[in-house]
């Protein structure tokens, strides 16, 4: 067994009101640690809204967005943001942010030539505006003159940031309060490593950190099925880019068999070359018993954090108990 | 007449829900929840006002489409409504012109009506195709947003002075007269209570001084304020501020027409006007609900009526 972890919740603002009021409603009692509310960009629940409705109808638990790309959202809209969710939930906000998936900034008309740089000038740029600063500043995106948040008291909002490749890892562990990661088991290990030393090569401590995983979490023991889990690991596969795959020990024909399948014809078609291996390898899935496992496998490796999120279909809501409860069990002290 | 007070000027979350629990509680229609360049974010500080009310009809904005896209305000209205039953309205204009060069959004002043009309179109029709009802208002002072405002559930205009309001009213009314149930409102700044000395009331006087500044130049000309809005927006352009000069610039004489500020007397009778004008709403902007007394004033004044 691992040592401490917290078990979260992950939404998105493509789920129904219905089953995000649901998650809310519960969260709480679940003994989630965070829920973390997704943007899928200019699609279904505004992100904003959704995280403050969460908030109000929460009273413990922490929530979170995860992730909001800088880059789609006036810096200054951000800000105000930021302060009124930490208002809204008595300093139970977190802002993770992030630059936002490239194809889905193209699909906007949004490039950005420098990412790294523009996440580590909007982290500054947020954090001086909550600390009470008036701002002059520019970027690729934003541009403030004389403003601030006219605020007399400090806010000090814990920010993660949801990113991938190795430059923005190590920026993560020089600024960041904590880290939204996903990919397969290999790439999670490399990833939190890399974290840990940018922050001690930046002095600061690693157990500062919080790390937070996010991957596709599928409990096929409650009505979900299995091909679900598949179909779902095939789009995964077809998102992961090549440098994270030759991290892995998988066999790269099956793998890119799978993503020219997708890419050619449906997720659909491109699941039934998924096998057991790689529906492991990319997602947690089966039992509850195996996927509590594959928590405690994730935490072992330094995680502090895994979000159950999206899919949720079949009796989602029983699987989120059962895990919860199953959870629970391991870490009651005989 | 349905009365309405701007919340969330400069307040923290915690004011801002005590005044709308006592707008809620004692009988005031509507909340107004004020948007940028106000610090708080409109669409959350809704959500966590609907949550702790039950009746009043929460109205968001004013919200700027130059600011946010058509899609992300479609997206916080219906997502307020599904989430807290149909009790939200909006209140679309153009925004503050100078806040907004300062965050890096430029308006072109050519452009800026045919935008913020367009964006109010498809947002009205988005909402009504989801079958959300909300009503749309958009806020007007020059004659084409004026006139633009006939595509939108109704307008609030940004007036206070009666000679200026059925001057609007007049734009308004000119060839097709508005649809049976369309809505007029006026949302200017507000002070009940003792005005003698105008310009020193720092809130009302800053208040009446960015509706006179950002006052349409067609506008300003015919009613003969052009020299001094102009000289008070170089000034502005300078400092970067609203300062005590620019108000001073201005005077109180044309101040007075940006604001209503009198005794609850003073507002009865204003009120009682503008109902025999046709206007069904008033939203009393800041300073009057800045402060839990200018709330609770409105409320006993409202109660006495």
């Amino acid at each position: 067994m691992s040592g401490s972890y917290g078990v979260s919740i992950g939404i998105t603002t493509h789920m129904n009101v219905s089953a995000t009021g649901w998650i809310a409603k519960n969260a709480d009692s679940l003994g989630a640690k965070t829920v973390w509310v997704g943007e899928d960009i200019a699609l279904g629940q505004e992100a904003f809204v959704l995280t403050a409705a969460t908030l109000v109808q929460t009273k413990n638990v922490r929530v979170g967005t995860g992730i909001i790309p800088v880059t789609v959202h006036n810096i200054s809209t951000l800000a105000r943001v930021g302060l009124t969710l930490d208002e809204i939930g008595n300093g139970r906000f977190a802002f993770g942010l992030g630059i936002g998936g490239i194809q889905d900034l193209e699909r906007h008309g949004i490039k950005i030539k420098k990412p790294v740089t523009e996440l580590r000038n909007s982290v500054e740029t947020l954090r001086s505006l909550w600390a009470g600063d008036t701002i002059d500043a520019t970027s690729e995106v934003f541009a403030l003159r004389g403003y601030d948040l006219g605020q007399e008291r400090k806010t000090d909002i814990p920010i993660f940031l949801g990113v991938r490749g190795p430059q923005m890892l190590k920026l993560t562990g020089k600024i960041a309060n904590g880290v939204i990661l996903s990919g397969p088991f290999d790439y999670l290990r490399y990833a939190i490593k890399t974290v840990n030393s940018s922050a001690e090569q930046a002095g600061r401590n690693i157990h500062d950190i919080e790390k937070v995983v996010w991957v596709p979490t599928i409990p096929t023991f409650k009505g979900i099925k299995e091909r679900v889990a598949r179909r779902v690991v095939a789009l995964v596969i077809a998102d992961t880019p090549d440098p994270v795959l030759d991290m892995l020990t998988v066999d790269r024909e099956k793998v890119n068999k799978i993503r020219e399948t997708v890419a050619a014809s449906s997720p659909k078609e491109g699941a039934k070359f998924v096998d057991d291996e790689l529906l492991d390898i990319f997602s947690i899935s089966g039992t509850k018993n195996h996927m509590v496992d594959r928590f405690d496998d994730v935490a072992s490796i330094g995680a502090t954090e895994v979000v159950i999120g999206p899919p949720f279909s079949g009796e989602w809501r029983e699987a989120l108990v059962e895990l919860f409860e199953e959870n629970a069990s391991r870490r009651v002290v005989t | 007449m349905r009365w309405g007070v701007a919340l969330n000027v400069r307040n923290t979350l915690s004011e801002t829900l005590r005044k709308a629990m006592v707008v809620d509680t004692d009988g005031l229609e509507q909340i107004w929840v004020t948007d940028f360049p106000t610090i708080r974010y409109a669409p959350a500080v809704a959500a966590a006002i609907a949550e702790s009310t039950s009746s009043c009809r929460i109205g968001v904005g004013l919200v700027s489409p130059i600011l946010y896209s058509t899609t992300q305000i479609v997206q916080f209205m219906s997502t307020l409504i599904d989430s807290f039953g149909e009790r939200f309205d909006l209140l679309l204009g153009p925004g503050d012109r100078y806040a907004l060069t300062n965050i890096g959004v430029i308006q072109s002043g050519k452009q800026v009506v045919g935008q913020t009309i367009g964006s109010l179109v498809r947002i009205r029709n988005e909402l009504r195709e989801g079958g959300y009802r909300c009503s749309t208002f958009l806020g007007a002072q020059g004659p084409a947003m004026i006139r633009g405002s006939l595509k939108a559930d109704g307008v609030l205009l940004n007036y206070s002075d009666l000679q200026l309001i059925q001057w609007a009213l007049d734009q308004l009314r000119k060839g097709n007269q508005p649809p049976k149930d369309f809505q007029i409102g006026v949302f200017p700044p507000t002070f009940v209570g003792n005005c003698r000395e105008f310009e020193r009331d720092q809130g009302v006087a800053v208040s009446a001084a960015m509706v006179a500044i950002g006052l349409n130049s067609t506008v300003a000309r015919l009613f003969g304020f052009q020299d001094h809005i102009e000289r008070a927006k170089r000034m502005v352009k300078e400092r970067g501020k609203i300062n005590l000069e620019v108000i001073k610039s201005l005077g109180d004489e044309i101040l007075q027409r940006f604001a209503f500020c009198g005794t609850s007397d003073q507002l009865i009778n204003y009120t009682e006007t503008l109902e025999r004008l046709g206007v069904s709403q008033m939203v009393f902007g800041p300073p009057q609900g800045v402060t839990r007394d200018g709330v609770e004033d409105l409320v006993k004044i409202r109660a006495a009526l």
